[in-house]
């Protein structure tokens, strides 16, 4: 019991400090406009292929079954592909499913999925999912 | 800031590990030496150091036969429902950092969670919906969940039953009503990039199935019940029915805007009654005698839950006890009991322990027995009713008969020449469907097979059904049949040997002592009968 006292103050004392005070609110809005998006890649596809995301000069790869990410200043031009081929843009901003055509060393395969936007609790705090659900045969 | 709160984190990590040392219990005997050594198995894996069957009772006596443990083509409500609530809380801890999204419900569904619930707590204004937890964490829309589950659902083809239910906070008006339906119909029913028609299973799309050869004008008598009627009637569809379906749970009062849709159990809008719930037996056996499901959500998995137990619920004749699976980690959890290679997600009913009162039965009760026929052979039923179970002035009764080879020996025909055939499905043995006029008191069926040298098992389903005999061959070949201990077992002899499934599938085997299988912490257990 008395742990769990320790524990759920502890869990106050960092609410009130990620929340923010009065007096701390014109620092939070400085380092709420450094913060970037956060881009998630989730590779859900059956096909046993590591695919890769960029943002920017920022870059990740998921294995399948994995979830990665990365910070994303401009998710309307985030760059997904598999693996040691070709890539293709995608904006994460539109809230949809999507599909794409990356080339590959036999030609071309499509990459299809859905964009998911996540509102924060903090305002005007926005992530970005991308959720990558089947991968193409490469094909002429 | 951050200088002060990352020590606190770093505090607060290395402190919870030292809380959760009493998540487990590896030392239940209360002797402090960390090892469970009292000869009782009542934790996680054996402990003898010699017992090699894999199982839980330290005597290395393997099971004669793997038993199947779920049987998908008996009705939804003898089966518990591997269910979660708030999984569209991804991870962190609500309130500070937490993150919410379909990855969530995606990871639920890979762990074979079948019901997934949605808190719907905005409109949107365009014709969509905020999901979130009250404002203590961020928010997503409705429509991408439902476009995730629809990806989940099409690329697992034959996947088990996904129930949808909503604690719905955002009223139910027209407009809201059109909205939902909008939304339910462009992600559950139309084309998506996969498929060309929607996994979305309907009220109207199982009574099809289950009277179609029922007359018209009764029919309509039965479209015009409430769904919490309809479990009074037709009882519930089977997880076999389900496949590859998602359902949706909602409020009655959605019901009456959106009658498509299933009602199970609680009424669709749950109260978030949380643990206490577990041991509400009014509640528990109130809903239960209403509905013939019911459902609680205890805290489950979630950081600081203490560990609340799952299975004072499951004893308390609780199906759905949908966990909370919110995590702060990627951390695989052990899902009890529900990972069976049959009908993943769902496990059967197991003893009602209780007692408040309630018959314990829940819904259709199942009346099984088995018999030997290892050439072709006649077994006849007589099948005897009582209205009083079901819905008063109810316009017909409904049972099934269904009959299954061990060996999957073929079942040639079942038949009632008193009662009307409704429907049959040939999928793992034979179910028939017949409906009767509702005062009827007995049936006589017949059941013709051509022959399985294991023999066959019969079960008998109905919401009013009352008791059971059957008249079989006899052979002094006999065999052994597992069957949950809610079952009615007719000429049926139990060995005292039980099994049940552990944390991760895994089959244990016991004895059943004092009304429950000493196998592990399990309320969901088979017993063995001979035959």
């Amino acid at each position: 019991m008395r742990t769990t006292m320790i524990l759920i103050t502890l869990l106050l004392i960092l609410l009130v400090l990620v929340n923010g005070s009065p007096t701390s609110t014109a620092a939070a809005v400085a380092d709420r406009e450094k913060v970037s998006s956060v881009l998630y890649l989730a590779n859900h596809a059956q096909a046993e292929l590591t695919v890769t995301a960029a943002c920017g000069a920022a870059y990740t790869s998921a294995a399948p079954g994995e979830t990665a990410f990365l910070d994303c200043v401009d998710p309307s031009a985030a760059i997904i592909g598999v693996a040691w081929e070709g890539q293709a843009l995608l904006d994460a901003t539109d809230e949809n499913n999507f599909l794409v055509h990356t080339t590959c060393p036999d030609g071309f395969r499509t990459l299809q999925g859905a964009v998911e936007i996540v509102e924060g609790l903090r305002p005007q705090r926005r992530d970005y999912f991308v959720h990558l659900w089947t991968i193409g045969e490469c094909a002429r | 800031m951050k200088m002060i709160i990352w020590p606190l984190l770093l505090m607060f990590l290395l402190v919870a590990p030292i809380a959760c040392t009493s998540c487990t219990d590896d030392d239940d005997d209360d002797d402090n030496d960390g090892i469970d050594d009292d000869g009782v198995d009542d934790d996680a894996p054996d402990d003898d150091a010699t017992d090699d069957d894999l199982d839980d009772d330290d005597d290395d006596t393997p099971a004669p036969h793997a038993p199947r443990f779920v049987r998908p083509q008996l009705p939804l409500n003898t089966h518990y429902v591997a269910a979660s609530h708030n999984s569209y809380i991804w991870r962190g801890l609500q309130g500070i950092l937490s993150q919410v999204g379909s990855l969530g419900l995606i990871d639920s569904l890979d762990k074979s969670q079948v019901f997934l619930e949605i808190d719907v707590n905005d409109v949107g204004g365009d014709g969509d919906f905020w999901v979130h937890h009250n404002d203590t964490t961020g928010r997503v829309r409705l429509s991408s969940l439902l476009r995730n589950v629809r990806w989940w659902s099409d690329t697992h083809p034959d996947h088990q039953p996904i129930v949808l239910g909503f604690e719905w906070n955002v009223g139910t008006g027209t407009e809201e009503m059109d909205d939902l339906r909008a939304l339910f119909a462009e992600f559950l029913v139309a084309p998506s990039p996969l498929t060309e028609t929607g996994p979305l299973y309907a009220m109207s799309d199982w009574l099809d199935e289950l009277l179609l050869n029922l007359d018209s004008a009764t029919r309509e008598e039965i479209d015009a019940l409430t769904p919490r009627e309809l479990a009074w009637v037709v009882g519930y569809p089977t997880p076999a029915q389900m496949r590859g379906r998602v359902l949706l749970e909602v409020s009655s009062e959605m019901y009456a805007a959106l009658p498509a849709f299933f009602l199970m159990g609680g009424d669709g809008q749950i109260d978030n009654n949380s643990e206490s719930s577990l041991e509400d037996l009014t509640l528990i056996s109130t809903n239960r005698a209403e509905q013939r499901l019911t459902r609680v959500y205890p805290k489950g998995e979630r950081i600081f839950s203490l560990n609340y137990d799952l299975f004072t619920g499951l004893r308390n004749g609780v199906s759905n006890s949908a966990m909370n699976m919110q995590w702060t980690s990627a951390a695989d959890k052990a899902v009890f009991a529900f990972l069976d290679e049959d009908a993943s997600g769902f496990a059967p009913v197991g003893e009602m322990l209780t007692d408040d009162g309630v018959p314990a039965r829940l819904g259709p009760p199942v009346f099984a027995t088995a018999f030997t026929a290892p050439a072709p052979a006649q077994a006849s039923l007589t099948v005897t009713f009582d209205d009083s179970l079901g819905l008063p002035e109810a316009p017909l009764a409904i049972f099934q008969a269904i009959v299954v080879g061990l060996s999957g020996g073929e079942v040639t025909s079942i038949s009632a020449p008193s009662a009307t055939a409704l429907s049959e499905r040939h999928d793992n043995g034979l179910t028939a469907v017949f409906s009767l006029a509702p005062q009827t008191i007995t049936v006589e069926v017949a059941v013709e097979v051509a022959g399985d040298e294991d023999g066959y098992e019969l079960f008998v389903v109905g919401p009013t059904v009352a008791d059971m005999t059957i008249v079989a061959p006899s052979s002094d070949a006999g065999g052994a049949i597992w069957l949950s201990p809610s079952f009615t077992a007719i000429d049926l002899t139990p060995t005292g040997a039980c099994t049940t499934l552990g944390p991760f599938g895994e089959r244990l085997y016991g004895n059943v002592v004092e009304g429950k299988c000493d196998a592990a912490d399990n309320p969901s257990f088979l017993r063995e009968m001979n035959f």
